[in-house]
């Protein structure tokens, strides 16, 4: 077997391949690029620069002051102008009028 | 070649000089390797792109054991297997067989120029195919092997062994076939 073997293996001249030279550039930048990435540490550290932390605050304060006009402050002055916000103003007339017999 | 302690302190501290000597002196067994287990140059191509930057990712789980370029090779190795299982191109390239045939007997110029040797190591399983590959086509001694394949001396011969014969089988079927 070993002999057929090596015959076999004789019989065929193995070429080396050659490395194509873009593959290392390709290799520097993929590593660059990822060395240069923010980690997700680096990302939470950075919304911590008193810049960005003040633009954060501006956008809360102006969120909320927005938000606070947009709540209806109206406040009943009277007792029936507070129950009257409970009533059904589209009840069918005919119910009514059932309800007082009642 | 052995790398001294300050060029390997060097390489896992992420210098770049360091790591292009690396790769100058381990890319040819390494491209030549992936490239005979995937038989693809584009295939091969990516790998290599990615076994290297996965080096230099893991530079600093080197420990100085085993030689740098054993490491490597096996890096190369193992990520090369992952891929090929991932992306089952062991089937692609079973049905591609009669494919690099075809493409000898007419004598076309191809990039499988040990084309029907080559084709009948797609058929061997990885485990018997690689020691076929880094014995008998890249020279590397049985120790090498076995540093790079992370199995013992007596294991290297015994999966060369039933490599070597499940090829010539598989030649002698084909021979009786044509």
């Amino acid at each position: 077997m070993n002999k057929q073997y090596q015959d076999l293996i004789n019989s065929v001249s193995f070429k080396s391949k050659d490395v194509p030279l873009s593959i290392y550039s390709k290799v520097m930048e993929t590593i660059e690029t990822k060395e240069q990435r923010p980690t997700p540490f680096d990302l939470i550290l950075s919304l911590f620069q008193p810049r960005r932390l003040t633009f954060a605050f501006a956008v809360l304060f102006v969120g909320i002051f927005s938000s606070s006009l947009l709540i209806d402050k109206h406040i009943p002055s009277s007792k029936d102008e507070y129950l009257s916000q409970f009533y059904f103003s589209d009840v069918p007339e005919y119910m009514i009028s059932f309800s007082n017999q009642l | 070649m052995e790398h001294s302690s300050e060029f390997i302190e060097l390489f896992k501290k992420g210098d770049h000089k360091a790591f292009e000597h690396i790769y100058d002196t381990t890319k040819k067994l390494t491209y030549n390797v992936i490239y005979k287990m995937t038989m693809d140059i584009e295939e091969s191509n990516d790998i290599m792109h990615d076994v290297y930057v996965k080096i230099y990712e893991n530079k600093h789980k080197y420990q100085q054991i085993v030689d740098l370029k054993y490491w490597i090779y096996r890096i190369a190795v193992n990520h090369t297997l992952n891929v090929l299982k991932k992306r089952s191109i062991f089937n692609k390239q079973r049905s591609s067989i009669g494919f690099f045939y075809t493409k000898q007997i007419n004598n076309q110029k191809n990039d499988y120029e040990e084309g029907p040797i080559m084709a009948l190591l797609l058929k061997i399983k990885p485990k018997y195919k690689l020691p076929i590959i880094l014995k008998d086509i890249e020279n590397l001694s049985y120790e090498e092997i076995s540093k790079v394949l992370k199995i013992n001396i007596g294991t290297v011969r015994s999966r060369l062994n039933r490599g070597r014969k499940q090829l010539l089988e598989s030649y002698q079927k084909e021979v009786a076939n044509e």
